[in-house]
């Protein structure tokens, strides 16, 4: 109770804050040309699937650059494996009973590996490229099992390295994870904690634009007009722009899975932590099960 | 003996390729330095990817994300090869940050003959 009314009273001071900040409506995204913005659900490579006993199968090219996917339904739980750059990435989901178990290893010699910032490149344009078909495939003609693989393939391209690859994975609504869908296009707050500044402090709180787009890039409401430069534990900075809030690093084609947890973790990831990604590794961590398990927000594929 | 010299000479030459340095103790002597924010020494200790964005947001930034999250190292260990990379170690480090105890995974790459930090 206290946080809440500790909240609703910073609510009060930022709306009386933005409104003496200048005469710009922060709800207002900013102009074309005020800093160079690539729309980052840009697709590029060579995708190929095909259906598969269970599900479908097929691959992505990136340059020399070969990623192999594979996503089967068995009795009930689906089984999605993707193969890059000799490493094998394992999802064996229940999505009935909302259990899973990830896993992710050297392919040659099932040894331990990471996922570096030289595979979430790759594992990036393979997300962007299987959001781009299944939302476009408005009739319903690839099998359930590729919106799964667009799930998996999203967590995996914004894994960090310092997290481990092998976790089990719990999710129950409301509990585990809280879905945002009736928030999307309204400002809620965010936050991460750290040493300096418990959740919920003003400077480690941002407030966020919840699956806003424009144009790719994250905005930040500073003196009266917006920019893309980076805001290092400000308080109370109106931010939005790709995807906020969404479960993925940024936008990709189609409906966003929009939760609390991810809207915290991206305010975590966009807010300094410039240097380590582990200091973000707790609010990824409670985004696990809503990157898997949290419904689809309809309505949220374009600004 | 004439020969010893020549031994020694040869097993000196063949054990300058092992770094002296366990990965576990350079990732434990990179966050002494993080810590003591000792510029000159994380740089050091640092490589690959963290190098880099050590270098483009400056280590005082670094040193300042340390502090703002209240970081005190535990322990460094475990390191194990990357299954893909014979170059690189994993090392399980044991921290406390944001008043929790926290355990990552630190990338460690050999540089020059050393040890050092790549990723966390």
């Amino acid at each position: 109770m206290k946080s809440s009314i500790l909240v609703v009273r910073a609510l009060s001071w930022a709306a009386v804050l933005s409104g003496c900040s200048g005469s710009a409506d922060p709800s207002s995204s900013p102009s074309t040309g005020t800093s160079a913005a690539t729309d980052s659900a840009d697709v590029t490579g060579e995708l190929t699937m095909a259906p598969v006993t269970g599900g479908l199968a097929g691959e992505f090219v990136l340059a020399s650059r070969t990623v192999k996917f594979k996503a089967v339904t068995e009795q009930g739980a689906t089984d999605v494996t993707v193969d890059v750059d000799g490493m094998t990435l394992t999802a064996l989901i229940d999505s009935k009973s909302q259990v899973g178990d990830l896993d992710g290893f050297a392919s040659a010699n099932g040894g331990d590996t990471q996922i570096t910032d030289d595979d979430r490149t790759v594992l990036t344009a393979f997300n962007h490229a299987i959001a781009a078909n299944v939302a476009a495939d408005k009739e319903s003609q690839l099998p359930p099992e590729a919106k799964l693989l667009t799930r998996m393939a999203d967590l995996w391209a914004d894994t960090p390295s310092s997290a481990p690859l092998t976790r089990q994975v719990l999710g129950q609504e409301n509990r585990s994870y809280t879905s945002i869908c009736s928030q999307y296009q309204t400002w809620q707050y965010a936050t991460h904690d750290d040493w300096s500044y418990d959740d919920w402090s003003a400077n480690s709180t941002s407030i966020s634009l919840v699956g806003s787009r424009w144009g790719g890039s994250t905005w930040y409401w500073v003196n009266g007009s917006w920019t893309s430069a980076t805001q290092d534990h400000k308080a109370y900075v109106y931010e939005a722009g790709d995807c906020y809030g969404r479960c993925g690093a940024d936008c990709s084609s189609g409906d966003q899975v929009l939760t609390s947890d991810c809207n915290n973790h991206d305010q975590c990831v966009r807010n300094g932590h410039s240097v380590a990604s582990m200091w973000c590794d707790d609010e990824f961590s409670a985004c696990i099960d809503d990157f898997t398990f949290a419904p689809s927000c309809g309505g949220t594929s374009q600004d | 003996m004439r020969g010893a010299p020549i031994v020694f000479l040869l097993f000196t030459a063949c054990s300058k390729s092992t770094p002296e340095v366990t990965p576990e103790q350079a990732t434990a002597n990179y966050f002494a330095a993080l810590s003591a924010g000792n510029c000159s020494a994380i740089a050091s200790t640092s490589g690959g990817d963290l190098a880099k964005k050590i270098s483009t947001e400056g280590c005082a930034a670094a040193v300042d994300e340390a502090k703002s999250h209240g970081l005190v190292f535990v322990s460094a260990t475990g390191a194990r090869p990357d299954g893909r990379d014979a170059n690189a170690r994993l090392v399980d480090v044991a921290i406390k940050s944001d008043g929790k105890d926290k355990k990552i995974i630190a990338r460690v790459t050999q540089e020059n003959g050393a040890w050092k930090v790549a990723a966390l």
